[in-house]
């Protein structure tokens, strides 16, 4: 009796340290992402350009969505590039990772090197990515001819647009590989050595010890990946403009087009409502699994 | 171990001690602001604005050797500050500071508070601001965008200002260029620059071929049996007989579908018309001129088009462009370049008359002021000190060429222009111009891959650009 | 470092099977390991480089090389005078830099105040609402910001804050989701016995906060750090709806004012951007140091 007593009391107040200790975002959430976000709802059920006062229109604005064909195109664009980004992304980004946590001479200048993309203006980004894949005298395709490869036309072409963006993304991940670079010195030393005491090979210290161990940060960067991959739009706003054709038209520059293009804030807030729930019902999925591979210290 | 965390709080107090150490100087510096220079960071001299390119005596002098014009707008009793925002860039933001300097001179009791956006992130700026209440007294516009503005009752118009100037000087402005800023017969905006587009040649290239140069002669039919003739080449040495390719852009009509009798959208922009014989015939022949031909940039050259277009490079032959880029072409030395009139079809010769103008906002506090200011920045002096490439006011023209570089014949040309044929109509302007042009691009840009047939893209476009065309009606 | 990580390093000479090796075939194996990762890191340092030598040579070009088709990658000649002209030719960049560093810095201190302890409870406290709070942090990463941005506008302009550092600043005071979930992550890997022996030493939870946790996961905190300063440098969006007046701009709007309605400087562009990275590049040669210091564990080995 007095044991689960106890129990209770200790557990109010960790729940109360708890409250105090996450009180900064509590608050921050309160006053600064309540209001506008309440607001986001609101407007979803409004027609409003910004210059006149936002007159109600009821489920209009969702009714349009749904029937309307290039929201539904550019879902499949967004989920396609989501996927190949955070597919291609989070595993080479991995292995980089790896290759820059090795102990050799000049990493500080590769680690650097590699996080430059990550920092360059997105002009120049753009820029250069719209040469690198020019189908003509782009740096790619160029090398494919070089071994009798025809290439694709990239971000001419339909088909190729929306694997063109991957590339390109991949090439900007340096944060990602930070966060794996930051996870891999998390990892004991100790476990490493008593993996080899037992004999283990280097394949079998990396799927034993490595991966388990950086699984809580895989997984921050898969979680994330998807999240900021769903939501891109500006380098393709840059390059692509969404074509050719609607072909790279991804959610994100739809709902910015309708936000910042055309003020239609109404239904701009409704889409953005279905990003949301596009994202939510992804991460969900993602911590629904994660239950199966994520290792946690504290359960 | 010990010395690394070390030097981490090293780290983070520097990084910590940085902001809080500048914001000291941040918070003293804006109370001197009168003198800017003392602080170390450097901020254009409000009381000497000069620049290299801008150097100060040289403005100084320009600006006593104009006549400023008058108006019965009467300045204001006492100090006002009028709020001005201008799409600006690196070259323009000097000449604008000297502009107000020696403005504020001339009328002690306006104060100007002057704020800049690129041109890109302009609307959405401002739009926000009007959502939050606080438009500037004067602002720049697109003339895409004012009718919009219009509609929505944000803009004051002009035309009781302009009455008690009697030196306004209407005339010196192309009238069938101020379209865009009209409405139920009242101005709301005035030009800052307005030019008409031109067809561009490459001299070198022609010479190179043995053809003669175009000239006014020259019909669109001709146009597109040269470009056959001057496109060679592949890879890095690719000459393109013609660029750009047009595409549904708000002024396709008049550079391309007009001079044949076609029309993207009717007058009103209330009925798509590409799909009619004149407007689908000419659409048809640019295609196959892409396709069969290779004689106009694909859409991969598209893409960087904005940014580097094949011509300005040497890499086409002809090209079809605003007056504007003759002070990019004068620049550069790689090619010699000629520009001409416009080519003539059989229901003769068309070109769009387009610009910006800045409009002052109906909720400004300060209107009189702000009218003096617009009226003095955009007269012909107050263009001749810009000393900006394609003044609406006409009388401006010989002196900012020269000021420039550019060729005084092709400065007569465009005057010429702008006064016979010129003119806003068929260039889209209504509310939803962005929504069309981003609806019919998409399926022309299938087209352009040949996924699609001409008349199964132009049938696909007047389906969806139609029902986009109802957000045109105004009340 | 070269002892902490020798376990790496050492490790791939052992293979699983066979004999043991003599110490010459492992050195040979070493040395092949090593050119092999040298090999790759220089062949992928090359690819990720392009941008930046893209950006250089174009910064060194002539206006009329600016314009080169199909793209030129060295220059005809070199025009280090785009730096000079394009920092102070025209615009303050001096001053945008200053106003630059005052946001970015305030901002990224306020991150870090603000983060890690929500952090700390998020991955080991437990509260009845601790899931849906969880939850409640997570959605707000997943809401398209350019929804709230007119919203959050209005508010900030009903407050006055318009044409102030107030909008951009404060709000980094109250905890970033995206760096609470990141910490949250690094908190959740490090070993509960370490926690659990200090509490029998008697330390509170912020000792343990403070001489357990943050010391362990000090590179994702410099990671944070990194994060906060690169975002809020190159911030553009927000700053340019915010900030109105040209003295209280920020370098990231700077540049964009390179490009104008029909021409855009290129080369001076690129000139200011490349000095405008350079502090984001020290920043991050002297942080990454810290992704590599290996954390000693001693203590707890047998897990």
């Amino acid at each position: 009796m007095t044991a689960v007593s106890a129990r209770g009391t200790l557990a109010r107040r960790e729940a109360r340290r708890f409250y105090l200790f996450t009180s900064p975002w509590t608050i921050g959430f309160v006053l600064f992402s309540v209001g506008p976000i309440l607001a986001a709802v609101v407007l979803s059920f409004m027609k409003w350009n910004l210059l006149q006062s936002p007159t109600w229109v009821g489920l209009a604005n969702y009714e349009r969505m749904v029937n309307d064909p290039e929201f539904w195109e550019s879902i499949g664009n967004t989920v396609e590039y989501g996927a190949g980004a955070v597919a291609l992304g989070v595993t080479f980004t991995f292995l980089l990772a790896l290759l820059l946590n090795q102990p050799l001479r000049f990493q500080g200048l590769f680690r650097t090197v590699m996080y430059l993309p990550s920092v360059v203006s997105g002009l120049a980004t753009a820029l250069l990515w719209l040469n690198i894949l020019h189908p003509d005298y782009g740096l790619i395709n160029k090398v494919l001819a070089s071994i009798g490869i025809q290439g694709p036309g990239w971000l001419a072409s339909q088909e190729w647009a929306i694997p063109g963006l991957v590339l390109m993304s991949v090439w900007g991940a340096g944060n990602t590989i930070v966060i794996y670079l930051a996870g891999l010195q998390g990892i004991p030393k100790t476990l490493y050595e008593a993996a080899e005491i037992d004999g283990a090979g280097w394949w079998r210290r990396f799927w034993s010890v490595t991966v388990p161990m950086m699984s809580p940060v895989i997984f921050f960067n898969v979680v994330t990946g998807f999240i900021a991959a769903l939501q891109s739009y500006v380098l393709i706003l840059v390059m692509t403009e969404g074509g050719p054709g609607n072909a790279t038209m991804v959610l994100g520059l739809y709902i910015y087009r309708h936000a910042f293009v055309y003020f239609d804030m109404g239904y701009a807030a409704t889409l953005s409502w279905a990003m949301f729930v596009l994202v939510i019902a992804v991460t969900a999925i993602q911590f629904s699994l994660a239950r199966r591979w994520v290792h946690y210290e504290f359960k | 171990m010990e010395m690394n965390r070390r030097q981490m709080l090293a780290l983070a107090v520097a990084a910590a001690a940085m902001p809080a150490l500048s914001a000291c100087g941040d918070s003293r510096q804006s109370k001197q602001a009168a003198a800017p220079v003392k602080s170390g960071a450097q901020v254009i001299d409000p009381n000497r604005p000069a620049s290299d390119d801008w150097p100060f005596e040289e403005a100084e002098q320009l600006n006593n050797s104009l006549t400023w014009p008058k108006t019965d707008v009467p300045d204001p009793a006492s100090k006002v500050v009028i709020t001005l925002a201008f799409t600006t860039d690196a070259v323009t933001e000097v000449r604008n500071a000297q502009f107000d300097f020696f403005f504020k001179k001339r009328h002690p009791n306006i104060e100007i508070k002057r704020e800049s956006a690129p041109f890109d992130q302009f609307l959405t700026k401002y739009m926000a601001q009007a959502a939050g209440g606080t438009l500037p007294d004067v602002l720049y516009n697109h003339y895409s965008w004012t009718q919009n503005l219009i509609a929505n009752k944000v803009l004051q118009p002009l035309d009781d200002y302009i009455a008690k100037t009697p030196e306004f000087d209407m005339n010196d402005i192309p009238q069938h260029g101020l379209g865009y800023f009209k409405r139920d017969g009242k101005l709301y905006g005035l030009p800052t620059d307005m030019a008409p587009k031109l067809l561009f040649y490459n001299k070198d290239l022609f010479d190179k071929a043995g053809l003669k140069y175009p000239d006014e002669s020259w019909t669109w039919d001709k146009l597109f049996e040269t470009a056959k003739k001057m496109t060679s080449g592949s890879g890095a040495e690719k000459i393109y007989g013609v660029s750009p390719m047009p595409k549904p852009a708000p002024d396709l009509s008049s550079v391309y579908l007009m001079p044949y009798g076609g029309r993207f959208l009717d007058a009103a922009e209330s009925k798509v018309m590409i799909t009619e014989p004149n407007a689908r015939d000419v659409m048809a022949r640019w295609l196959d001129l892409l396709l069969k031909d290779k004689a106009v940039p694909s859409l991969a050259e598209l893409q960087l088009l904005e940014k580097v277009d094949p011509f300005k490079s040497g890499h086409a032959a002809l090209f079809l462009n605003g007056a504007w880029v003759m002070l990019e072409l004068s620049k550069q030395k790689a090619f010699k370049w000629g520009a001409t009139q416009m080519p003539k079809g059989p229901q003769g010769r068309t070109t769009p008359a387009v610009g910006s103008a800045l409009v002052m906002s109906a909720s400004s506090q300060n209107k009189d002021a702000a009218f003096i200011y617009m009226h003095e920045y955009l007269s012909a002096s107050g263009y001749k000190f810009r000393r900006i490439a394609a003044p609406a006011r006409q009388s401006a023209w010989e002196d900012n060429a020269k000021a420039l570089g550019i060729p005084a014949e092709e400065a007569d040309l465009v005057k010429k222009i702008m006064a016979d044929y010129a003119s806003d109509d068929g260039v889209l302007r209504l509310p939803a111009n962005k929504k069309v042009v981003d609806t019919a691009v998409p399926i022309w840009e299938r087209a352009q891959l040949g996924k699609i047939g001409v008349d199964d893209a132009l049938k696909e476009m007047a389906g969806k650009v139609t029902p986009v065309l109802s957000e045109n009606k105004i009340a | 470092m070269l002892v902490e990580t020798a376990a790496h390093d050492r490790a791939p000479a052992r293979t699983r099977q066979g004999p043991p090796l003599t110490s010459e075939q492992a050195d040979r194996i070493r040395r092949i390991r090593r050119t092999g990762a040298y090999v790759l890191l220089i062949v992928s340092s090359a690819m990720f480089l392009l941008p930046f030598l893209w950006m250089l040579t174009t910064s060194l070009k002539s206006d009329a090389d600016n314009l080169a088709f199909p793209p030129q990658w060295l220059p005809d000649s070199f025009h280090f005078e785009n730096y000079i002209k394009g920092w102070s030719g025209s615009l303050p960049f001096t001053k945008f830099l200053v106003n630059t560093i005052v946001i970015t810095g305030l901002s990224m201190a306020g991150n870090l105040i603000s983060c890690v302890l929500p952090a700390y409870a998020f991955a080991r406290m437990r509260a009845p609402a601790a899931g849906i709070m969880f939850g409640a942090l997570m959605a707000t990463m997943m809401i398209p910001r350019e929804i709230t941005l007119v919203p959050k506008f209005i508010m900030f302009s009903k407050l006055g804050w318009v044409d102030t550092y107030l909008p951009l600043i404060v709000p980094e005071f109250f905890g970033v989701a995206l760096y609470i979930f990141l910490l949250r992550q690094f908190f959740t890997t490090i070993p509960q016995e370490l926690i659990d022996a200090a509490r029998i030493d008697g330390a509170s939870e912020l000792r343990i906060l403070w001489s357990v946790m943050l010391p362990l996961a000090r590179p994702a905190i410099a990671a944070i750090c990194l994060f906060s300063f690169v975002g809020n440098w190159n911030q553009y969006l927000e700053n340019s709806i915010y900030l109105r007046s040209m003295d209280k701009i920020t370098l990231a709007q700077g540049l964009g004012m390179f490009s104008g309605q029909y021409v855009t400087q290129y080369n001076q562009m690129m000139a200011v951007s490349i000095i405008s990275m350079m502090p984001i590049l020290i920043v991050f040669f002297l942080a990454q140091k810290t992704f590599i210091r290996g954390v000693t564990l001693t203590g707890i080995a047998g897990r």
